[in-house]
């Protein structure tokens, strides 16, 4: 196949080509500003919706850091300080050895001390023997109770049998006669 | 605006952008038919165009205070309608290709002739549908729109020197697909 031939070939393919028809097309153009008005607000108020998204963690990252932030005056000076701040200087550590030693020694006892422990011990004594009289004298009064209830039941008893020897005398009187 | 004047899109745009709301209209007016043209030719859907021309200058209007004067108003345009083909393309995988649902041509033409042009017609849109998108993009900028390599190039962002090869792959498979009818006019048309 030449050049020439080709190429009218391919012109022949265009003319097919243009067969094809285009529909005819009215644009609607207040379907167009309505379209493009309603986009617009749409995007008006995505926007509005990350700024207030926005907002809102700046805000919470704010109160965060301000919640944390110590702001303190001191008779020397202002100390701002990024979360607690140190309330007094630690003392430093002692030495394990040093540490031992301390345990192990016993702080020395003085005579005031021991007066206190011998004060202590007297009232308590004393305490001791105020509770033992009280108990004592409960005691007594219990006894005495008892005392007095026995008797009352003896005398019940012996009015019962006393009533119990009457019933009976009368009975035996009434079967004789 | 004078009514025997056309002014050229440069100044219509230029006008838009000022505020003059008669400059888009003019646009629309002039670009409506060129762009359906090339709609229906991209996506095979004829009956889809009218929604897909309204999409394009909706876009065109949202986009207007963005315009700057690099390239011809046409390539925007032409950018604008191809994105909106594409997305629709994504959004339903092209089906069948619709037959022409129209009344017949007001031509006076026979029957026999006014079938034969349908079935050219059909075999033309069922030769372009089958048409893989980058080379049915080449053709129809480059036969239907008359565009440059050069224009296309800028338009599609590929090597114009691709595009040619591309529209030459397009136009051969494209013979073969439409031979019989080639053949079929030579014997009417000896």
């Amino acid at each position: 196949m030449n050049g020439n031939e080709e190429s009218a070939q391919v012109q022949k393919l265009r003319k097919l080509l243009d067969a094809l028809p285009a529909p005819s097309v009215n644009v609607d153009l207040g379907r167009v500003y309505a379209e493009t008005g309603r986009r617009r607000s749409l995007q008006v108020r995505r926007w509005r919706r990350a700024v207030v998204a926005c907002a809102a963690l700046a805000a919470t990252v704010l109160l965060a850091m301000v919640l944390k932030l110590h702001l303190r005056f001191d008779a020397n000076g202002v100390t701002l300080a990024w979360a607690d701040p140190p309330t007094s200087k630690t003392e430093p550590v002692p030495p394990v050895n040093e540490r031992v030693l301390v345990q192990n020694v016993a702080p020395p006892v003085t005579l005031e001390d021991m007066q206190l422990v011998k004060d202590l011990v007297r009232a308590l004594a004393g305490r001791v023997d105020t509770l033992d009289a009280r108990q004592r004298r409960a005691a007594m009064v219990l006894e005495t109770r008892l005392a007095v209830l026995a008797a009352d039941v003896e005398r019940s008893h012996a009015a019962d049998r006393e009533t119990a020897n009457t019933w009976r005398t009368r009975l035996e009187k009434g079967e004789r006669r | 605006m004078n009514a025997s004047w056309d002014p050229p899109d440069a100044v219509l745009i230029r006008h838009w952008q000022q505020g003059h709301a008669a400059a888009f209209e003019a646009l629309v007016r002039r670009w409506q038919q060129p762009t359906a043209r090339f709609l229906t030719r991209l996506t095979g859907r004829p009956e889809r165009v009218a929604d897909l021309c309204q999409e394009v200058f909706v876009r065109l209007l949202t986009a207007g205070p963005r315009y700057r004067e690099k390239g011809s108003f046409a390539t925007w345009l032409y950018r604008i309608a191809l994105n909106v083909a594409r997305d629709a393309a994504r959004r339903g995988r092209r089906d069948m290709v619709q037959l022409r649902q129209d009344a017949p041509d007001a031509r006076e033409e026979s029957a026999p002739i006014v079938c034969e042009h349908r079935e050219l017609e059909q075999a033309v849109a069922v030769a372009l549908d089958e048409l893989p998108a980058p080379l049915r993009e080449a053709l129809v900028l480059r036969h239907y729109e008359r565009l440059s390599f050069e224009d296309m190039a800028r338009l599609l962002n590929v090597p114009a020197s691709t595009l040619k090869s591309r529209f030459t792959a397009a136009l051969g498979r494209l013979r073969d697909a439409l031979r019989p009818w080639d053949r079929n006019e030579r014997e009417a048309h000896p």
